[in-house]
């Protein structure tokens, strides 16, 4: 009797998370806007800088990079080369793809180690920035994404064997990350 | 051999930052550098300066590209010279230009305006492999005009002024464009009849339609070069004004779909800054192993001075941009070639119009060109047949490309002004 492949589905946990992780990249950016329009307004008319806003502009740029890089793993939608897969059958490049997904998990992991002992330091050191703010606080976005990251790029390792396709249900572009 | 295996990955679809950052900590581990530098890299990724211009830029890019701009700006371009033979194509690739400037990433151009400029032109009677080959060369014009995100990131990468990078890009840029429009009005010159009527009052209407999209390159670059603001403020009023203009004012946009396409967007600059942290990390690496000055050393005894050396630039481009993806290319090869090119008296600024000039071919050059395959995809055309319409206009990008390299006062004149 032949069985039918059970589809993945988006589970609650990964809409919320999705859902959770654009409501974030839109605060990073609504805040960078007006930050930015506030900045300009304030050396416009009274000759001055907001204090901290220099600094504060750069940890946003810092999360919304990484969230933005979040969001690419989540649709497995990084730059890619990719020059030679169109050359191999369904399954070599189904493989191929496993072979890919797995190596970015592992990538991610290594990269989440490097940077979780970096974040861990730094707690120890008790660094501020913005005034008086512990500086882990804003750095904790880094080992947190790249552990995301690995987590996403491992499920799609696991569809790909299982399903046959990516978790997200959206292949890679070739080359390019977005069109 | 792991470099062969990284190498394997990556033409295999691994994606780029995870082999870049794998080559650092390879890389790392092999100089016994503690590994910690890598996150200390990573996290100054952010302390670049002008790096928060490229989210809010390409937030307006997408914006624009979602609202009905594109229809709008079609619509100028055929009240104003739809008349006119071959009028309609030149006019449509100033406004590609004009559109890839504000997205940057250049796809978005073909898929949100080639899909209005590909009827518009069929139905105005021009060839219908003239009119494929015309859009998907549009998509990535306009590389070289203020703000792409291209320009952007080069004066990131090279530590250049990037207002500087803005100017120096207007005039290679025009030629392009003015090259592209002779050959576009030179295959339409049998065409001597009107091809429909012009009304003022059309005109008129168009106009006013697209009002509040045509300040925008006025608002960015009047901003910038008047002084009135800096890159990262032009980029925050640039975004402002987009975001009030179609989704408060003009209503073209819901307010729900705004966070659809601020994480759209986002995943974009995602990608790119994440390459770009983690080259930062293999780049000291390569510095640190004297990597320019071995490959100064190695190109020395081949190129033996500056025409030369462009000579060589440009093929290695022309390859480099077949097969690797613009961002990525800045990232990972204008730290290297920067030393040459000022070893071989190449300005930095230049270098950069040179670089973004013959990348943007790559994004036409069979067999990989990016643009070829979004056009094959958007117009349901065979591969092939994409490659056959875009070749003359190749062609004519290449000897645009021959000419910025070749006569540097193109991209400096404005620097001197």
């Amino acid at each position: 009797m032949r069985r039918h492949r059970r589809e993945p589905e988006p589970g609650r946990a990964a809409t919320l998370a999705q859902g959770a992780l654009t409501g974030l990249l839109s605060a990073c950016l609504g805040a960078m806007l007006l930050l930015a329009a506030a900045q300009i307004f304030s050396r416009n008319a009274f000759r001055a800088s907001i204090p901290h806003t220099e600094e504060l502009l750069e940890w946003l740029v810092l999360w919304v990079a990484m969230l933005g890089a979040m969001a690419a793993s989540l649709k497995s939608r990084h730059i890619t080369i990719d020059a030679l897969s169109h050359l191999l059958g369904d399954s070599a490049r189904r493989w191929t793809a496993v072979a890919a997904q797995s190596f970015a998990m592992l990538v991610c992991a290594a990269l989440m180690l490097i940077t979780g002992y970096f974040w861990l330091e730094s707690m120890g050191y008790g660094e501020t920035t913005l005034g008086d703010a512990p500086r882990w606080l804003f750095e904790s976005i880094v080992p947190a994404a790249f552990a995301a990251m690995a987590v996403a790029h491992g499920s799609h390792a696991v569809a790909l064997i299982c399903h046959g396709r990516l978790a997200a249900d959206e292949e890679s572009p070739r080359r390019g990350g977005d069109a | 051999m792991h470099w062969i295996l990284l190498l394997l990955l990556a033409v295999f679809g691994a994606p780029l930052f995870a082999v870049i950052a794998s080559g650092a900590i390879i890389g790392y581990l092999q100089a016994d550098v503690p590994l910690v530098s890598i996150a200390i890299e990573i996290l100054c990724v952010a302390t670049l300066p002008a790096l928060v211009a490229i989210p809010l830029f390409c937030f307006a890019g997408y914006l624009l590209a979602e609202s009905p701009a594109p229809r709008l700006l079609v619509r100028l371009s055929e009240a104003l010279v739809g008349w006119m033979p071959g009028g309609l194509a030149v006019f449509a690739l100033a406004v590609c230009a004009l559109f890839t400037a504000f997205t940057g990433a250049s796809g978005i151009t073909i898929i949100a305006m080639g899909a209005l400029l590909y009827p518009a032109l069929k139905q105005a009677r021009y060839p219908e492999s003239f009119s494929l080959g015309l859009v998907t060369t549009g998509g990535s014009l306009g590389l070289l005009f203020a703000p792409s995100l291209p320009l952007i990131l080069y004066g990131v990468v090279s530590e250049t002024r990037i207002d500087s990078l803005f100017r120096a890009g207007v005039l290679p840029g025009l030629i392009m464009i003015a090259l592209l429009s002779a050959y576009c009005l030179w295959v339409n010159r049998s065409e001597r009849q009107p091809l429909a009527g012009f009304s003022w009052r059309e005109a008129a209407g168009a106009v006013k339609a697209a009002g509040w999209e045509l300040p925008l390159p006025l608002i960015v670059l009047g901003g910038i070069y008047s002084g009135y603001f800096t890159i990262s403020e032009a980029a925050a009023v640039t975004a402002l004004y987009v975001l009030a203009a179609e989704v408060f004012i003009r209503r073209a946009i819901p307010l729900s779909r705004l966070p659809g396409i601020i994480r759209e967007s986002m995943t974009l600059v995602g990608g790119i800054m994440l390459i770009l942290a983690v080259s930062l990390a293999s780049t000291n690496l390569m510095i640190d192993a004297e990597a320019p000055q071995r490959l100064l050393s190695v190109i020395g005894e081949v190129v033996d001075g500056p025409l030369s050396f462009l000579l060589a630039l440009l093929v290695f481009l022309l390859i480099l941009g077949a097969f690797l993806d613009i961002f990525s290319a800045i990232v990972l090869v204008v730290p290297l070639i920067l030393p040459l090119a000022a070893q071989f008296g190449v300005h930095p600024v230049h270098l950069g119009i040179i670089f973004l000039a013959t990348m943007q071919l790559g994004y036409l050059t069979p067999p990989v060109g990016l643009n070829l395959f979004i056009a094959s995809y958007r117009f349901g055309q065979p591969i092939v047949r994409v490659y056959a319409a875009s070749l003359p206009f190749l062609l004519v990008l290449f000897a645009a490309v021959l000419l910025i390299a070749f006569w540097p006062t193109l991209s400096l004149w404005m620097l001197e002004k």
